[in-house]
């Protein structure tokens, strides 16, 4: 929706000057387009240079091969295969979770109970909590505690404790701006709750959750803190859940700051990082307008 | 079941208060609704109109305040008695709201939806009761094309009457309606009130309404209600005719001649 501005005068005395009202309307414009353009700027001149220095390094064989030469030479196929494993464990944790959990804070308690301000503060909280305070988390619980070692299973969960705190949030704020008129529309045709929730509160929270899950996913993509002490960092084709496997973000890490010679392939698989979050974020948008073709 | 025809029932009002926290909404209303006709409740803004409608068919549970005292029978259920379930009361008593507000989805599905709830799930006779819900209500010839795309696309007052299908889908006894043609513009309100009055004998309706000359057309009886001591009462009722043309109450009097105009 752009708004363009009016510059019509409504003085009549004097033809071609501006009224005060439209002077400020003309300013307003031109801030909020150059805010936009700045922004859109940063955001291209971001995916022109990553683009500029990776593009030359991809190709087929990078994308399946095995890295060699610490990650110089070779592809970054493992490393694909365990990041999509680590989303996949964190996002099959995290999406079922977060659903629940931001039904009961949004649907089942109404208002401000004082256990839904205190459920809320803590979410708020942890999402600000500094990544590599969940990796040492995830460390000392996933891998020690409950003994499932540098994996990528301790690394999903850890993720998914990451992720969970926006999902959560970004998906009752969805549910609550569904409007009263809904549910009210509902329980006067004998709409039970659950299959209010499931019929109609829900399908129309469904762009919010897509937010939600593009927001979640994009942090979890880009984890390094979390991941190096949960997941590791073994470039080697993971054969369990239980194998260590290093992620794409913990890679372009790993050639940019310890492998000299490596920055050809940290762009690259920088390049293809970006790639497959543009691809999470339509493939989404999709599904959401596939699903509800009515709200958009 | 849902090709039985329906059971038109009436319902009896005693000494029925809702509350809003310290605020009292609706004091003591005693009104006996008879089946199959088509009552108005009407009265000026903030005399409890809403809320007394509410309270038939329980949607007061689901504001948090609300707390209502008394006893309402539809038929021969207690609606406040707590062995009534609540569902299967509420797809008995049907309600239209001021705002048409058709769920996000197709106007097929819209219609559907409660009948699969309520256990209807052949396709034939899903398909059968939507073409008659909304042949009832006209909508039929608008939409046929169109009953999988989004119901919001629906203009406001097709969106009305589909809201109105939607609920005699469920072959309610009794239609509850609360200023259904208010957001309507003039030409649509005229359609939608033209399909309440074909609804009259099948279902017992009660309409609240802020305009008198609808409530004259429409209903067989009305009843006027009016804030006294901060709470609104039902100060008259009878058939439509002998309320508007010999009132027995002044404010009565006043009112009706006041918005006649
Ligand atoms: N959810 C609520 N919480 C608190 N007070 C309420 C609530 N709903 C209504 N009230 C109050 O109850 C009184 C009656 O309101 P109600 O909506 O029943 O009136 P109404 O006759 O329908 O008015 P209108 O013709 O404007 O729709 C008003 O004083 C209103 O402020
Ligand atoms: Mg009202």
């Amino acid at each position: 929706m752009s708004h363009t501005p009016t510059t019509r005068t409504m003085t009549p005395g004097k033809p071609g000057a501006m009224s005060r009202a439209a002077t400020l309307d003309v300013a307003a414009a031109l801030f909020a387009w150059g805010c936009a353009a700045i922004v859109t700027a940063a955001f291209a001149w971001l995916l022109i240079d990553v683009a500029w220095r990776g593009v030359g390094g991809l190709s087929w064989s990078f994308l399946v091969d095995e890295p060699s030469d610490a990650g110089r030479a070779g592809g970054v196929g493992p490393v694909v295969l365990s990041t999509l494993l680590i989303l996949a464990v964190c996002m099959a944790v995290s999406v079922p979770l977060g659903l629940g959990a931001a039904a009961l804070l949004a649907e089942f308690t109404r208002g401000d109970t004082r256990f839904a301000r205190l459920v809320r503060r803590s979410l708020d909280v942890l999402a600000g909590v500094p990544s590599i305070v969940f990796g040492l988390f995830g460390n000392a619980f996933f891998c020690l505690a409950l003994g499932m070692g540098y994996s990528i299973l301790s690394g999903g969960l850890t993720l998914a404790c990451m992720v969970l705190p926006i999902l959560i949030r970004v998906t009752e704020q969805g549910m609550r701006d569904v409007p009263d008129a809904q549910r009210h529309a509902a329980a006067a045709l004998g709409l039970s709750r659950t299959t209010t929730l499931l019929r109609v509160t829900l399908p129309a929270a469904m762009p919010a959750l897509a937010v939600g899950l593009v927001l979640g996913v994009g942090r979890a993509l880009a984890e390094t803190a979390a991941l190096i002490f949960t997941s590791g960092y073994v470039t080697r084709t993971p054969a369990s859940l239980l194998d260590s496997g290093r992620s794409l973000s913990v890679h372009i890490y790993d050639l940019a700051m310890n492998v000299p010679g490596g920055e050809t392939h940290a762009s690259a698989a920088a390049l293809l990082l970006i790639a497959v979050l543009l691809a999470i974020n339509l493939l989404t948008n999709w599904i959401t307008r596939r699903t509800h073709p009515g709200w958009h | 079941m849902p090709d039985s025809p329906t059971h038109p029932a009436p319902l009896r009002i005693s000494e029925l208060t809702v509350r809003y926290g310290q605020t009292t909404a609706v004091a003591d209303v005693s009104l006996d609704i008879p089946a199959g006709a088509i009552t108005a409740i009407v009265g000026p803004s903030g005399c409890g109109k809403s809320s007394l409608l509410a309270a038939l068919n329980r949607m007061t549970d689901l504001i948090p305040t609300a707390v209502v005292t008394g006893h309402v029978r539809v038929g021969d259920t207690d609606v406040y008695d707590v062995r009534t379930d609540v569902v299967a009361l509420r797809r008995r008593v049907g309600m239209i709201f001021q705002r048409p507000n058709p769920f996000a989805m197709s106007v097929r599905r819209n219609v559907t939806l409660a009948l699969r709830e309520h256990g209807v799930s052949d396709r034939a006779i899903l398909d059968a009761i939507t073409e008659r819900a909304l042949r009832d209500v006209g909508l039929w010839d608008e939409v046929r094309d169109r009953l999988d795309r989004p119901a919001t696309t629906l203009s406001g007052g097709q969106q009305q009457r589909l809201c109105i299908a939607r609920a005699i889908a469920l072959e309610p006894d009794v239609l509850l309606m609360d200023e259904p043609c208010s957001a309507l513009d003039p030409i649509a309100a005229e359609t939608v009130e033209r399909h309440i009055a074909s609804l009259r004998g099948r279902y017992t309706v009660v309409l609240v309404t802020h305009n008198l000359a609808q409530a004259r057309r429409l209903a067989d009886h009305t009843a006027v209600m009016w804030l006294h001591d901060g709470a609104g009462r039902i100060i008259e009722h009878g058939p439509t005719a002998a309320v508007f043309d010999t009132p027995t109450h002044d404010l009565t009097a006043r009112y009706v001649r006041g918005l006649q105009g």
